[in-house]
């Protein structure tokens, strides 16, 4: 244990904020950061901006390196695409993927469509490719599933081709992408059509027509000759036809059994057989249209990919859709003309959408946009940046776990990412396919869920900092957080945690830290600084400039 | 937030006085108990019968061969439905113990055959995004006086702009784990945090709890614009509720794990209500009635779900709640009249529905109608009776005569919309 003479001796010279700070754009480059990255900016980040604020654009391009900014980039493709199910298009550990944990499988199965997305978001390369690239990501699991390459001496997520001969449509052919929108043999793929337009185009036919049918058996008759179901199907249909050749849908059950049968032809062992290049042609078989855009003709799913990237609703729905995500809108309640905005800054790139985000989160509409409820996503980063702390849990080990790893374990659990076993949907978020919509506001279930994870973060933070030396601690830096102290070192301290987890950047005698230090003192008074420390940190963590932002 | 109303609901529930204060309550506004049947049930298995020569239904699962196994119509207490006493037993016990308290609805019109747009109509009476659903409005029209409103044992409740009085249960019972330190996951060995953390004391909590409101109240002072106003209140209300319901002492009764069961449910769902935790429940039927193959399951589905229903039914009578609860089961579609090359159906954008009055004040009638081909045939809306002169009975319209009697105005929430009241007078 280090001396507090010693700590003080090395404490680092901050940069001292201006005699007078703007509150408005330190709150901006808060913003901003949660925005892009879902994590706070520093103390020093804060500091430098409110000292010279045209050191946020600086600022937002530096952040555009930080692994962050891909994991938010995947969050936002997750939730527009309805990927990061629960239950939707899993495998079972058998086969090359026995021995592998259930949790992990579903983890990659759908996280790899969005490493493809973030890989072409984060190397600048035009945002089209996510449409029309040959390639597709591979870690150890989804390399065994697919059947494709993977260099176990390179990084966990790699680039690479299909190796099946499906068409070069990036996210499009993507196997969980389609896996999460089913086909049947009445859909005729039109589901998987509907949600990438929904995405892509931001051509949501479901809630624009919302036909009142009368007589679905006459339905097949209907899209083609009734001017109201007309209106969508004319443009849903062809696009549908170009899915045909990947499977309507394969089963974790339907797997199982082909294993169990001793993989026979035609069976679903792994690589899983989902595209199938002999029902390229199937909608000849049931007099659909022929792959189409914009009463064109294209080659397959790899032409619609094509069109739909050259089409011009394809720059304006990624401007429009990154910054929604950015200001906690829904899609279509961003004003036209700041979809316009961006949409120029997009296309003058390129395509590069880092450009496109650099302008988003310095628009001043960023700063002016409501309070947006933090994502459970972003939660569980920023809390981990700021202490350390991943709020996991192991469905395996409780006493009370009623699913015995008949085909494998689980493993272990990121708690505010997971459905199926943790909080994300109880901390407001989405699952992809019954909860579509995140809360706008935080609920009882939100609270204590946020006070579980707080509570646990503040008492690893001040474990972890008691035991480490300065330089490598994370929060404490004028205390020793086990260790009483006077006045003027508690001030400082809280004054850090003020500006650290609250983004206020205030003096040691400020009213905001005097009341804080009341919450200290009545704690340590019962049960001692480090508790009281413990306090202080979780309740900031609680606060609503850390959920509410 | 008035201080005053925060320091006596944060001071009744450190008394352990917010039980029996929320039992009180909750006698007064009606309980509502709503059952999804995710994914679209096949109607004419029981509730519309139609003629074998027009449906598949169930017909083309007899076995011609066992007397027993055969689907007839059979009326009991007043409703007519398909009884096959070998495949669905409980259904035809259901209707002998309590078809005097059910009013079975057909010819209701979804209008869709996609599942998000159909539930979000079913549920919501609405097709517009965001809305919240049936249970949450009428769970949150009786929660001003810091109860809850609603408890979504089902993930496809949707909330709308009462996050702060509508929790979620979880997909295997998450919610206990929040109430519950002790059947919280284990972390991995080498955690720094042992689990389950012991809480803080009381006291410790108070104090952030008053910290978290001060900074609360100051900043919904300064809130620059309505919505962030709105959310800041939001965030103060639901720090309230979460300590009442920490207060309550329900984790115990809550289920936990894989809750692949309606009858697993069915006893929180009961003592949540009992308790006056809340005033509404939404519950799913647990059952994957989305059969576009493999179809006969749905006889298994259908005697499950009557079961459960009975078992529902029975519960409420039990503890007292018959009087003011009212029960409907909905499900988003209705099933093509004739199986796929899979013996499977497809969607059917008509469908049914049961309204269930525990008390047996209304009952043993079926209103509206579908022709033998399922087409819905059009209504008197004032009696819910079969006219040729009337119109079809639409989805919204059951939701608005649902609203209105569970004393939520219709006309705020579905403008316009006739309401339906047939169904619960």
């Amino acid at each position: 244990m280090v001396s507090l003479l010693l700590l003080l001796a090395c404490a680092p010279d901050p940069v001292e904020p201006p005699a007078v700070v703007d509150d408005e754009i330190v709150d901006r480059t808060v913003r901003a950061s949660l925005a892009m990255r879902g994590v706070r900016p520093t103390v020093d980040e804060l500091r430098s901006v409110a000292a010279d604020p045209t050191q946020l654009e600086a600022l937002v391009r530096g952040w555009l390196d930080d692994p962050a900014f891909a994991e938010t980039v995947r969050d936002q493709h997750a939730f527009h695409l309805g990927l990061r199910t629960a239950n939707i298009g899993k495998l079972p550990a058998i086969g090359p993927l026995a021995g592998q944990d259930l949790g992990a499988i579903a983890h990659a199965l759908d996280e790899a469509p969005l490493q493809l997305i973030a890989d072409v978001v984060t190397t600048g390369r035009p945002y089209r490719e996510v449409l029309t690239t040959s390639d597709t990501m591979a870690d150890p699991i989804t390399a065994a599933a697919h059947g494709l390459a993977h260099e176990p001496r390179g990084p966990t997520w790699q680039r690479t081709p299909w190796t099946d001969g499906r068409p070069a449509a990036g996210v499009l052919a993507d196997t969980a992408f389609n896996q999460r929108y089913m086909s049947s043999n009445t859909n005729f793929h039109r589901a998987r059509a509907a949600a990438a337009m929904t995405t892509f185009l931001c051509r949501n036919l479901l809630d624009a027509a919302s036909p009142t049918l009368f007589d679905p058996a006459g339905a097949e008759d209907a899209v083609r000759e009734d001017p109201q179901c007309l209106a969508c199907h004319q443009s849903l249909d062809p696009a549908a036809s170009a899915f045909w050749g990947m499977h309507p849908y394969i089963l974790s059950s339907d797997v199982i059994e082909s294993y169990e049968s001793g993989c026979p032809d035609d069976a679903y062992c792994l690589p899983l057989p989902f595209w199938r290049n002999d029902e390229a042609q199937g909608w000849r078989d049931h007099d659909l249209p022929a792959p189409g855009w914009n009463e064109e003709a294209v080659d397959g799913l790899a032409g619609l990919a094509r069109a739909w990237a050259d089409d011009p609703s394809f720059d304006r729905c990624t401007a429009r859709r990154f910054h929604a995500w950015h200001t906690g809108r829904n899609v279509d309640d961003v004003p036209d003309k700041i979809v316009s905005e961006l949409t120029a800054v997009l296309q003058a790139h390129e395509g590069d959408v880092r450009e496109l985000v650099v302008a988003s989160v310095l628009h001043a509409d960023l700063g002016t946009a409501p309070r947006r409820l933090l994502r459970p996503e972003e939660l569980a980063r920023t809390i981990e940046r700021l202490t350390g702390f991943r709020w996991e849990g192991d469905p395996d080990a409780t006493s009370t776990r009623d699913d015995p790893c008949v085909v494998g374990c689980y493993g272990l659990v990121d708690l505010a990412r997971s459905d199926a076993h943790g909080f994300r949907t109880l901390l407001g978020g989405v699952d992809g396919w019954d909860i579509l919509e995140p809360a706008h506001g935080p609920s009882p279930t939100h609270a204590l869920a946020l006070e579980w994870l707080t509570d646990e973060a503040a008492r690893h933070v001040v474990s972890v900092d008691t035991q480490a030396l300065l330089p490598d601690r994370r929060l404490f830096l004028h205390v020793e957080p086990d260790e009483i102290a006077t006045a003027a070192p508690v001030r400082r301290q809280l004054a850090h945690l003020h500006a650290a987890i609250l983004g206020e950047l205030v003096d040691d005698d400020h009213p905001s830290v005097a009341r804080t230090e009341d919450l200290f003192r009545a704690v340590e008074a019962e049960e001692g600084p480090a508790a009281a420390w413990e306090a202080v940190v979780s309740a900031m963590l609680q606060d609503h400039r850390v959920v509410l932002p | 937030m008035n201080p005053t109303r925060r320091s006596l609901l944060a001071g009744l529930g450190a008394m352990g006085l917010f039980a029996p204060l929320a039992r009180a309550a909750a006698l007064g506004p009606r309980r509502l108990v709503v059952i999804h049947a995710w994914g679209g049930w096949d109607n004419t298995f029981v509730l519309d019968p139609k003629p074998r020569e027009n449906v598949d239904g169930p017909y083309v699962d007899e076995d011609p061969d066992d007397p027993y196994d055969q689907a007839a119509v059979f009326t009991l207490g007043g409703i007519p439905f398909l009884d096959d006493r070998k495949r669905r037993p409980a259904v035809t016990t259901f209707f002998s113990n309590h078809a005097h308290r059910v009013t079975v609805i057909n010819g209701l019109h979804v209008g869709a055959v996609g599942h998000h747009d159909g539930i979000r109509r079913i549920l919501s009476g609405t097709t517009e995004p965001g809305r919240p659903d049936l249970p949450t409005l009428v769970g949150a029209s009786g929660a001003d006086d810091g109860l809850l409103g609603t408890v979504a044992f089902s993930g496809t409740a949707r909330f709308g702009p009462y996050d702060d009085r509508s929790i979620r249960l979880g997909m295997r019972g998450q919610l206990r784990a929040l109430l519950d330190p002790s059947v919280r996951y284990p972390t991995a060995p080498d955690a720094t945090v042992p689990r389950p953390l012991a809480p803080p004391p009381a006291q410790t909590r108070d104090a952030v709890a008053a910290w978290l409101h001060d900074r609360l109240d100051a900043a919904a002072t300064e809130a620059a614009d309505p919505t962030s106003s709105e959310r800041l209140r939001l965030r103060d209300e639901s720090l309230l509720r979460a300590q009442r319901l920490r207060d309550a002492g329900i984790a115990s009764s809550l289920p936990l794990g894989n809750r692949s069961t309606l009858a697993a449910d069915i006893p929180a769902a009961l003592e949540l209500l009992d308790a006056g935790v809340c005033r509404s429940v939404l519950l799913d039927s647990a059952e994957p009635w989305d059969s576009h193959a493999n179809h006969p399951r749905q006889h298994g589905q259908f005697n499950r779900l009557f079961a459960n229903l009975g078992r529902l039914t029975t519960g409420l009578i039990e503890r007292g709640m018959a009087h003011d609860t009212t029960v409907v089961v909905l499900s988003e579609m209705a099933r093509s009249p004739r199986r796929n090359r899979d013996d499977g159906t497809e969607h059917w954008p008509t469908t049914s529905a049961l309204v269930i009055d525990p008390a047996g004040r209304r009952g043993g009638r079926v209103l509206g109608g579908t022709d033998d081909d399922l087409l819905p045939l059009p209504i008197d809306p004032h009696t819910g009776q079969v006219i040729a002169s009337g119109t079809s009975l639409g989805y919204d319209q059951l939701a608005a005569g649902l609203l209105a009697h569970c004393d939520v105005d219709p006309e705020a929430w579905l403008p316009g919309v006739q309401p339906m009241h047939a169904a619960f007078e």
